[in-house]
């Protein structure tokens, strides 16, 4: 037999593997998770730092060189003041501004109208550079150029105070986009009489602008104070879009708040959304413009190593998962490998191999505890089997010892049925079943002289001791029986015989008979038996009358009681032992006399076979499970009287009573010697017996005058004739008459007695029945017949 | 049966021929009537007598006693062997004269 394994079956380093496997999974994830966050917090707040430090410090360098403009036209607009009666000088103050600051592309002195009469009307000298960034100086304003007009000149005028003008494009001046910054000059009558500009290109503060790269996507862009686009790397939008309608275009509401606050002064920080795209955008003012420059960078530029890091710590996560699975599953897997050998050592040691090895276990722990109770479970096993094969051996010899016996006690009984297949009249079928291997019960029979002799017995006890007493009991019969004429004398020699060496005080309870198979006559004797059941030919049961004797082998010179009864043609003789009445169910009832008397009946018709076999049966059906406690035995036995069977008889005549009928006898009695062939003094014999039986019953049967029949059978069954002499007369035994004393003398000797007397002389048996109002008396001779003529 | 009877002055032989039974008896009985207890010596002559009975040695039996108690002899010859192991059987060879 094999384990087996269920079909769901996963190995303990399986799901141990698995177990650890969801826990660190789950510990890594929290990990990464908090990690991630935490981490995310920090370059955040990295990155505001890095792109506000990094916008302030283009701010500040805007402001600076924005303020050193300032200072540079202040100074030189107190230069200009005292040279006003020099008009040319007004070439060598711009030319000087230019030289000075180097960022500066343009500075001009535009005058009132008509401030120097020679001048004319327009005066400005200017200083510009040119493509090879030479400061070259000319006159600007003129019809063409008419700058008293111009934002940069009527502003500061109106304001008194100087002034960042909005970017524009310079027509006729600096030709490209730039701011002016205008000082207003006035005389000591504080009339303005000119105002000093300095330009800025556009383009310069787009490289100051776009110096600030934080991140390689992030772009900048400024914007002016009504929101305009003044930088922006789209430059279309330059001067032709403001953040406003472009937050419209977008939809973006926090583009446009922002806007408000970016030409409100305020600096600071926003998360949008552009082309789909998650953007911060960090915003501050240029004070002195009133401009503002903002930083969009996009989250994932920010968080681009935050993202490569999490890549690597899911990384390092999957790889550590594998190796600790790997690593988790061998170990465990190693660890547990001495399990399954443990496992299949046992599959083995079930198969009956108790020797087989067991797995090296070097570690001092459970396992080592495992290996120990295993060695001493295999050690135990293997004494433990070697005690059961010794006492298996044991039991089974003394069980085959009784096989033996048992073989040899049923070859004791005759078992062979039917026991006599030539015979008609008697059909008999008798079985025996010990409760254990052998028994106490005992049955045997055996035909001799055209007799049957027979016994039941059933020792006391079971088993083997009772065994030895029932073959001994068996050997005794046949012994004694064959060398007995009466079924009392068989009885007390077996008694006899028993009881003198009956050490142990067993003794058997007996029934033995010999039944005349030509007459009918059971001559029996039962010693403490059960008394057989006879069923008649029409199915009347009853018990036969039995004497109470002992049981043989208790009392060595007890005087046993033979009877004698007739069995009629067709019945059953019927014998048995209490293994059969006294068989027990679960409940304890018995099976009953009454219930085999029954069961006998159901089918008293059919053979003896038959009806044992039906009996039995019964007697099964009624103890169900419950073990046979006693020794079963039976025997069954069915007389048909060669003489009551009328399509049998040789011979048959049926006479008037009267004397002169014997003529009639003569023929008859010629008939059979002829038919037999019979020597002539046989058949002397049988007419002088025949005649002396006859006469009587014609004289002396019927009462004087009655006319009435005698009826004469013959029949020849072996080499014994059988004659029947059959009358309806009154009840009359002749065997019982006095007969003749042939001592006498001729005078004291009477005259008759001599019938019966010479009858028995010269036949060998002469029995009388009375069986249904009719007297029969039978006769028998062993005849010297030549078989050839019958 | 049947009787045959010869007469001598010392004597009467009755030779009987056949059976003796039951049915012949009371006729051998008739015949023998005026002759028994008459001579001196009554002889059987049993040659042909093939079979005897109870009755027919009741017979005899009364002839003997008859016999005898007149002081008269008498004798059965030649019985055959058969016949002669009846009176063995019934002990008449004891008690009656066979030659």
């Amino acid at each position: 037999m094999q384990i087996s394994t269920p079909t769901k079956y996963k190995s303990f380093s399986f799901r141990l593997t698995v177990v650890i496997l969801i826990v660190t999974t789950f510990l890594f994830l929290l990990s990464l998770f908090s990690i991630g966050r935490y981490a995310r917090q920090n370059v955040k707040a990295e990155s505001i730092q890095r792109a506000e430090s990094t916008l302030n410090n283009t701010i500040l360098r805007i402001n600076s060189v924005l303020q050193s403009v300032e200072i540079a036209t202040h100074n030189l607009a107190w230069v200009i003041s005292n040279n006003l009666d020099n008009p040319e000088y007004m070439y060598t103050i711009t030319t000087q501004m230019l030289q000075s600051n180097s960022f500066v592309s343009g500075s001009a002195v535009a005058f009132e109208p008509s401030y120097y009469k020679e001048k004319g009307y327009y005066y400005s000298p200017y200083s510009y550079r040119d493509a090879d960034n030479n400061i070259v100086t000319k006159q600007l304003g003129d019809e063409d150029y008419n700058y008293f007009y111009m934002d940069w000149y009527q502003i500061p005028k109106l304001l008194n105070k100087p002034y960042w003008s909005e970017p524009y494009y310079d027509t006729g001046g600096g030709e490209m986009i730039m701011t002016t910054y205008s000082h207003p000059i006035y005389d000591k009558d504080n009339n303005l009489i000119a105002v000093f500009t300095a330009d800025l290109s556009l383009e310069w503060f787009e490289k100051q602008v776009n110096s600030i790269k934080p991140y390689p996507n992030s772009y900048n862009y400024m914007i002016g104070r009504g929101g305009t686009f003044l930088v922006h790397p789209n430059t279309s939008l330059i001067l032709n879009e403001t953040i406003f309608s472009e937050a419209y275009f977008e939809g973006d509401t926090i583009m446009s708040t922002m806007g408000h606050k970016m030409i409100e002064g305020q600096s600071g920080m926003e998360r949008s959304t552009i082309n789909r795209k998650q953007v911060y955008t960090f915003y501050a003012p240029i004070e002195a413009t009133g401009w503002s420059v903002g930083v969009v960078c996009q989250t994932s530029d920010i968080f681009a190593g935050l993202e490569d890091m999490n890549r690597l710590n899911v990384g390092i996560a999957v790889v550590g998962l594998l190796l600790l699975v790997l690593l988790c599953f061998t170990t465990i897997r190693r660890m547990m490998r001495p399990l399954e050998q443990f496992a299949n050592s046992a599959n083995e040691i079930a198969t009956g191999n108790f020797h087989v090895t067991l797995p090296q276990i070097k570690s001092n722990n459970e396992m080592k505890m495992l290996y120990n109770s295993f060695e001493y479970m295999q050690r135990s096993l293997n004494d433990y089997i070697q005690k059961l094969q010794f006492s298996t051996a044991n039991k089974e010899r003394i069980e085959s010892e009784l096989r033996i016996a048992r073989s040899i006690q049923l070859g004791m009984v005759p078992k062979v049925f039917p026991p006599f297949p030539d015979r008609n009249d008697i059909d008999l079928y008798a079985c025996l079943i010990p409760a254990k291997e052998v028994g106490g019960d005992l049955y045997d029979f055996f035909i001799e002289n055209n007799k049957l002799h027979f016994i039941i017995g059933d020792v006391s006890g079971k088993g083997v001791p009772a065994s030895l007493v029932m073959a001994v009991t068996c050997r005794l019969f046949r012994t004694i029986a064959v060398n007995t004429k009466t079924s009392e004398d068989i009885v007390r020699i077996l008694n006899n015989a028993l009881s003198d060496s009956n050490e142990s005080n067993m003794f058997c309870t007996a029934f033995v008979g010999i039944l005349d198979l030509t007459t009918g006559r059971l001559d029996y004797c039962n010693a403490g038996h059960n008394p057989p059941v006879i069923i008649g030919p029409n199915g009347d049961a009853k018990f036969l009358d039995v004497v109470s004797n002992l049981a043989i082998g208790i009392w060595g010179t007890y005087e046993y009681q033979g009877q004698e009864c007739f069995l009629e043609d067709s019945s059953i003789l019927f014998l048995y032992t209490d293994g059969i009445n006294e068989s027990e169910n679960h409940d304890k009832e018995l099976f009953s006399n009454e219930r085999m008397v029954q069961s006998i009946l159901r089918n008293y018709k059919a053979d003896t076979q038959t009806i044992v076999e039906g009996l039995l049966n019964d007697v099964k059906d009624h103890a169900k499970d419950t073990p046979q406690s006693d020794d079963i035995t039976v025997l069954c036995c069915r007389y048909n009287s060669p003489l009551h069977n009328e399509g049998k008889a040789l011979f048959k005549v049926k006479l008037k009573n009267e004397i002169s009928e014997l003529e009639q006898m003569n023929a008859f009695v010629d008939e059979i010697g002829e038919t037999l062939n019979l020597p002539t003094e046989e058949v002397f014999q049988i007419r002088l017996a025949m005649e002396e039986a006859v006469a009587n019953v014609i004289l002396y049967a019927y009462p004087k005058g009655e006319s009435n029949v005698v009826e004469l059978e013959a029949q020849l069954d072996a080499d014994t004739l059988t004659i029947q002499i059959i009358d309806y007369g009154m009840e009359f035994d002749p065997t019982e008459a006095k007969e003749a004393d042939t001592t006498l003398s001729s005078e004291e000797r009477p005259i008759g007695g001599l019938g019966i007397f010479l009858i028995r002389q010269i036949m060998d048996s002469v029995e009388y029945q009375r069986i249904d109002g009719r007297n029969i008396l039978l006769i028998t001779k062993k005849l010297n017949v030549n078989k050839s003529n019958i | 049966m049947e009787v045959k009877i010869s007469q001598t002055p010392e004597s009467i032989e009755v030779a009987i021929i056949g059976r003796l039974d039951t049915l012949t008896a009371p006729e051998l009985d008739q015949t023998l009537k005026p002759i028994i207890a008459t001579t001196d010596l009554l002889i059987f002559e049993c040659a042909d007598l093939e079979y005897v009975s109870s009755s027919g040695l009741r017979v005899i039996l009364f002839t003997q006693k008859m016999q005898s108690a007149v002081g008269k002899k008498f004798l059965i010859r030649n019985l055959n062997r058969e016949v002669r192991s009846v009176f063995d059987l019934t002990g008449f060879s004891k008690i009656i004269t066979i030659e």
